[in-house]
């Protein structure tokens, strides 16, 4: 009993810190609400860290719940990283929420909320736990995003937002009654027992089922054509809750795609990896479309966030060509991606605790005059989403295009690669502006703050991560952090 | 349906795209041309005036507060969430302390929302913050 | 005993790494000079002592004991896995000792030679990351680490050449040394990536390859062993990489004699006696080494003799005697070749440091014909450079003799008679500028006026230590001809190529090159040693000779030029119109298909769903085409 309910701590703290929040919220300052939020989850972090890589796989209260609810070391990983995402954002964010007057306790709780939903979603051995999971998360999400409510634009993109991604929602909820409708049952394992056993059966409405839940997956990502939102709402967001946004909820649908085609339709991918591959191209292509045109620096951050999905979808449909590299793969550049991303919002919104502006390219020239030291990261975080070697983006793109290479997909690599080179034009923009340009303002200022210290330590990491070795005790280099991507996926594949 | 096979491996799934995507958009843009030119223009007053559950809203004689919304979803939601404890009433010598237990904290729960809206003051009449 | 040489090569980075932080911190602070003597000189001192543990090690035990030390796994790639490792055999072990035991004197002779500059802190900083590097070097236990010491001592070496870095002509020094040598690198990177892929993963550390390469083909194995070669070219200031040597002066003096007199310019020596088997198995680049390094030498010899520049004619007779020593490795004398590096270490460090004395005594004045009688004033180092000048004019008993004859011997035993007689024109002409210098310095007439300054203590005694060293240490290597058993080759146990020599002809060879020494020795004499003019440049060949045969002019038209104006067409034509025209037209177009693309993004949510509502539409026909073909 007290085991089981071990097995479900991390979970259980993060709701009930959420709980706490919701009840403090009229008495406390939000600096102390700050402080509570960031302790809950600093306290589950650190029980997943000490539990990865010692648990075996297992269920929690399986005569209960059945085996709905599962615990490895693959979701143990999603879930260290979306607590780290929210212990970041909200540290970073210190200043911002002072700044501006809409805050109030209620930002905290949401935050713990969606975050809840996303572990249970890395968590979820079941479609309707995931799409519960999923939509705790998102509801919480959508009110963030709205947050600003005397702000049209942050309305609207909640709007906007919201109907999508009920639609879409929606599409999982079908999918699942379709799946449920052939096999009987909503249990991954239950569906991949009956997917992979190759007997004459109608796999037909499982691949419809399969084909929405695919839907919902690749909107919440941001996959062309499902992508339209994500401009919008990145742009009509306050900083943090796209900070958010992108660097941690944008990782948790890949939580429930891994599971769902490494495991249940593992034998069905081949009949996708055309349709993934199609999306792939466009994703790749419009992406680039969408960020190279922006003139805000937000915007520009959205449009390549779309791009990042695209070369996570080569590895995704490498997956099921039969390339064993993929899976960890895109394990490692969600890991890179949430580094670099969490680090250049944050620098974005750090900055704009103190300014009203629209952070367009033109608000950061000459930049490195005015803070030497934001500017360099800022240049780091930039040259890691380019991919630039030294980098862990390097390593991560590099990882991608191996997989892809790995299982035949020799064109999906050039275009990943041929991506990757335009995306080197919006993104040393920002450093060309930054460092090449004199600046409007010529006060030199160095605050010193703990959020800096935050980006800068985000900023060590993300060259740690591509130069790094096993050399310092407990700090993954380049070499220990693919280690810990694979343990994740070979934890997963062990289930069957 | 005939297999699209061209030399390129994506091309036939491009095309398809293509062609769904205008096919899609031609027949939303007909829709509303459609809609608009064949809709009768005769402006009726009731017809322009806001929907409002039937009764004419010109013609509504007293005006009633958001707060009653506000009351009428916390009822609701308390009211529903009170029908859960049937079925647990029923069986409730087979669910035994166990569910005695996962029942307490589901009114626990329900408790935090209750103390979440009363401490915001949801409960009160006009002190809405 | 293993961990000892992790330690060795440690000692002087730490100490490097905590010299500069707090020199960085405290760039100004005079009292932390005392602190910045005692980590600098502390730290070869240490690594000396360990050094010498390490030797006796090796000493007592059998000639192919070999010591290892794995601090850490660097690189593993698939195949590839290279560990930060190192080695120690008794090659390895006679140039710990030489370099840590020069580097000592170097460094408490640099004590009193650096104690009125700005940078003291500084400079020893660089010191003692050169010794780390150097030591980094020979210790390594794969040539990837080798390669990571090789450009650490070039990046030492280039810090230190413009230690002088407010005048512009010093920085222009430091980059020439520093671009000459990356040409050179270029050369060995490559002929290390061919060993490697040659080799095809069977290992990467020296005792691998050398139980490997056998396997070779050989004409591969002769382009690897020319691509190592250009490496140490570079690196060992041969030609036609040396014009660098020269100008790498303009580092303080200390440099000079420890960088690029006695330990770096050696590195290139050391690789290819590291690389023996290899070398062993294509004896005809061995020859075409010896060849490059005979002309190097004479050519160097006959440079030397119409300079007029203290520390320049020390340079180029350095690159003299390093043409001896690619002469005896080239022939397969590698024993021999490594005996010439250590003797020379000794009298060439003295000579630098003793020319070091002079310039500091004399106001920093470095041309030779102002100088002049300072053989009463100055008697200590008068005496210490007589015998480090008898030393490399190989006159017995001293080191100097006992190394060239050796090689000598060898050229001529190996019937390069060719290379041999160059090796003994050379011989002539180094005792001839040795001896021009020693006359006009010591004994000819004085034309300075004024007081001397006074030269501190730490600047002399080195001195004395390193003259005891040039006269005794060449009996280290006294070989059978002469009564001696030859302790130093047998002890280092090279893989010589050995030709026999009756005792009579190495008679005869020694008689010969004592002659020309002599001879040398006489002219310098009748020449200079009563009143020392500046040489007339009177007619082509002095102006030839005094000009350094133009070799610098010669560069600078034919390569650097041509290059700059290769450079320059680059940019303003290809670059500006052609490359960036089609990237103008590329990014344009790309940013109107964008434009087109975000039209599409139009805000309006009944699109957005629009474009969902098709996605999922399409994708539904696409599974639709794929059961179809099911």
């Amino acid at each position: 009993m007290f085991e089981q309910l071990f097995l479900i701590l991390p979970m259980a703290i993060v709701v009930m810190g959420a709980f706490v929040l919701l009840l403090l919220s009229k008495t406390f300052s939000l600096d102390k609400l700050n402080l509570v939020a960031v302790f809950f989850l600093s306290l589950s972090f650190i029980i997943e860290i000490l539990r990865f890589g010692t648990t075996t796989v297992c269920y929690s209260f399986p005569e209960i719940f059945g085996k709905m609810y599962i615990i490895d070391d693959f979701s143990i990983l999603f879930d260290l990283m979306f607590t780290a995402g929210a212990i970041l954002t909200l540290l970073i964010n210190t200043a911002y929420f002072k700044s501006r007057n809409y805050y109030n306790g209620e930002y905290f709780a949401l935050i713990l909320f969606s975050v809840f939903g996303m572990m249970i979603l890395a968590h979820s051995n079941e479609l309707v736990t995931a799409f519960i999971a999923l939509e705790i998360a998102s509801l919480s999400v959508f009110a963030l995003v709205g947050y600003h409510k005397y702000n049209k634009v942050s309305s609207e993109a909640m709007m906007k937002y919201m109907i999508l991604g009920s639609m879409t929602g929606a599409f999982f909820i079908l999918g699942t009654a379709f799946i449920y409708g052939a096999v009987g049952s909503t249990n991954l394992e239950d569906i991949a027992a009956y997917v992979n056993v190759p007997a004459e059966k109608d796999l037909v409405l499982v691949l419809i089922g399969g084909i929405f839940i695919m839907v919902t997956i690749l909107f919440k990502m941001g996959a062309v054509p499902f992508h339209s939102w994500v401009v919008d709402v990145y742009q009509g967001a306050p900083f943090p809750v796209t900070m958010f946004m992108a660097s941690t909820f944008k990782i948790a649908l890949f939580a429930i795609a891994l599971r769902l085609s490494l495991i249940d339709f593992a034998s069905l991918n081949i009949v996708w990896s055309e349709i993934l591959q199609v999306i792939t191209v466009l994703t790749l292509i419009g992406g680039s479309f969408l960020a190279i045109t922006q003139k805000s620096i937000k915007r520009m951050l959205a449009g390549s966030s779309v791009v990042h999905s695209g070369y996570m979808l080569i590895a995704y449909s490498s997956i099921g060509l039969g390339s064993d590299m993929a899976a960890p793969a895109i394990m490692f550049y969600l890991i890179s991606y949430f580094l670099s991303a969490a680090g250049a919002f944050g620098i974005l919104s750090f900055i704009a605790t103190g300014s009203k502006k629209m952070m367009t390219y033109e608000d950061f020239k000459g930049f490195s005059e005015r803070r030497p030291y934001l500017s360099a990261m800022m240049a780091i975080f930039m040259l890691s989403l380019s991919g630039f070697p030294s980098t862990i983006g390097f390593l991560g793109k590099f990882y991608i295009f191996t997989s892809a290479i790995e299982s035949g997909q020799i064109l999906l690599a050039g275009l990943g690669i041929v991506t990757a080179f335009i995306s080197v034009y919006y993104y040393f923009k920002l450093i060309a502006m930054m460092y090449f340009y004199p600046s409007t303002d010529q006060q030199k200022k160095f605050p010193f703050d703990f959020s800096g210290l935050l980006i800068g330590v985000m900023a060590m990491m993300v060259i740690w991560g591509g130069v790094g070795t096993s050399l310092i005790p407990f700090i993954p280099g380049a070499n220990g952090l693919i280690d810990i991507a694979k343990q994740a996926i070979d934890s997963l594949q062990n289930v069957l | 349906m005939e297999h699209v096979s061209t030399t390129s491996p994506y091309f036939g799934v491009f095309v398809l795209f293509v062609i769904t995507f205008g096919a899609f958009y031609a027949t939303t843009v007909a829709a509303r041309w459609a809609s608009r030119a064949l809709a009768r223009k005769d402006t009726e007053k009731l017809k322009l005036s806001i929907y409002e559950c039937g009764p004419e809203v010109t013609k509504q004689p007293n005006r009633i507060s958001t707060q009653f919304y506000l009351f009428a979803l916390l009822f609701l939601l308390f009211d529903v969430e009170v029908v859960f404890m049937f079925p647990w009433a029923i069986d409730f010598k087979l669910l035994g302390w166990f569910g005695f237990v996962e029942m307490l904290m589901f009114i626990l729960l329900l408790t935090i929302g209750f103390i979440y809206a009363w401490k915001k003051g949801a409960l009160e009449w006009h002190n809405i913050k | 005993m293993s961990s000892l040489l992790i330690w060795i090569v440690l000692i002087p980075f730490a100490s490097a790494a905590l010299l500069g932080f707090l020199h960085l911190l405290l760039p100004k602070q005079r009292s932390l000079h005392a602190l910045y003597t005692v980590s600098g000189i502390a730290a070869p001192f240490i690594s000396a002592l360990m050094s010498l543990a390490v030797g006796w090690e090796l000493f007592n035990s059998s000639d192919d004991m070999m010591i290892h030390a794995i601090a850490f796994n660097w690189i593993t790639l698939g195949d590839l896995s290279v560990n930060v490792a190192f080695m120690a055999d008794r090659l390895t072990a006679v140039m710990l000792f030489f370099i840590t035991f020069i580097g000592t004197l170097i460094h408490i002779y640099a004590a009193g030679y650096m104690k009125e500059e700005e940078g003291y802190g500084k400079f020893f900083s660089f010191f003692n990351l050169f010794m780390g590097s150097m030591l980094l070097l020979v210790l390594s236990d794969n040539p990837i680490m080798m390669f990571v010491g090789w450009e650490l001592v070039g990046l030492s070496s280039y810090l230190l050449i413009g230690f002088y870095h407010q005048e512009s002509a010093n920085m222009k020094a430091a980059n020439k040394a520093f671009i000459l040598n990356r040409v050179g690198d270029f050369g060995f990177i490559i002929g290390l990536a061919l060993l490697f892929t040659a080799l095809e993963g069977t290992g990467y550390t020296f005792e691998a390859i050398e139980a490997n390469i056998t396997t070779l083909d050989s004409s591969l194995v002769a382009v690897i062993a020319m691509l190592l070669f250009v490496g140490a070219m570079g690196k060992s200031a041969q030609i036609p990489l040396y014009v660098w040597l020269p100008d790498a002066m303009a580092g303080p003096t200390p440099v000079s004699a420890l960088i690029h007199a006695a330990t770096m310019v050696t590195a290139g020596v050391y690789m290819v006696a590291r690389f023996a088997f290899l070398y062993n198995e294509v004896p005809q680049v061995g020859v075409y080494i010896a060849t490059i390094g005979a002309v190097s030498a004479l050519f160097a010899a006959l440079i030397a003799s119409y300079q007029s520049d203290i520390k320049k004619i020390l340079a180029y007779s350095t690159m003299s005697q390093l043409g001896y020593m690619f002469i005896a490795v080239g022939l397969g004398a590698y024993s021999s070749g490594i005996f010439h590096v250590f003797t020379h270490a000794f009298f060439k460090a003295l000579l630098f440091m003793g020319a070091g004395a002079v310039i500091i005594a004399l106001h920093h004045e470095q041309n030779i014909f102002k100088m002049g009688g300072l053989k009463k004033k100055l008697p200590l180092v008068y005496v210490t450079m007589f015998i480090a000048t008898l030393a490399i004019s190989g006159i017995p008993p001293f080191a100097g003799f006992f190394s060239k004859d050796a090689i000598l011997a060898a050229a001529f035993a190996s019937e390069h008679y060719m290379i041999w007689g160059m090796g003994t024109l050379t011989a002539m002409l180094t005792a001839f500028y040795m001896f021009r210098l020693l006359f006009i310095v010591f004994f000819a007439e004085g034309k300075m006026d004024g007081k001397l300054n006074p030269l501190p203590r730490t600047m002399t005694w080195p001195l004395v230590v390193l003259a005891l060293g040039s006269t005794t240490v060449g009996f280290l290597g006294l070989n059978e001809a002469y009564g001696g058993t030859n302790i130093f080759s047998s002890f280092i146990a090279l893989p010589d190529l050995s030709h026999h020599l009756s005792h009579k002809s190495e008679y005869l060879l020694g008689m010969l090159n004592v002659l020309m020494a002599v001879m040398g020795m006489g002219l310098a004499y009748r020449l200079y040693a009563k009143s020392a003019e500046e040489p007339q440049v009177n007619n082509v060949w002095r102006r030839a000779v005094v000009n350094k045969f133009y070799i610098d002019e010669i560069y600078d038209t034919v390569i650097v030029r041509t290059l700059r104006h290769l450079s320059v067409f680059t940019d303003k034509i290809i670059d500006q119109k052609g490359v960036d025209g089609i990237l103008h037209v590329a990014v344009s177009g790309y940013k109107s298909a964008g434009a087109a693309f975000a039209f599409l993004q139009n805000g309006k949510v009944r699109y957005y769903a629009l474009y969902i509502l098709s996605g999922l539409s399409v994708l539904s026909l696409l599974l639709l085409n794929a059961l179809g073909g099911m």
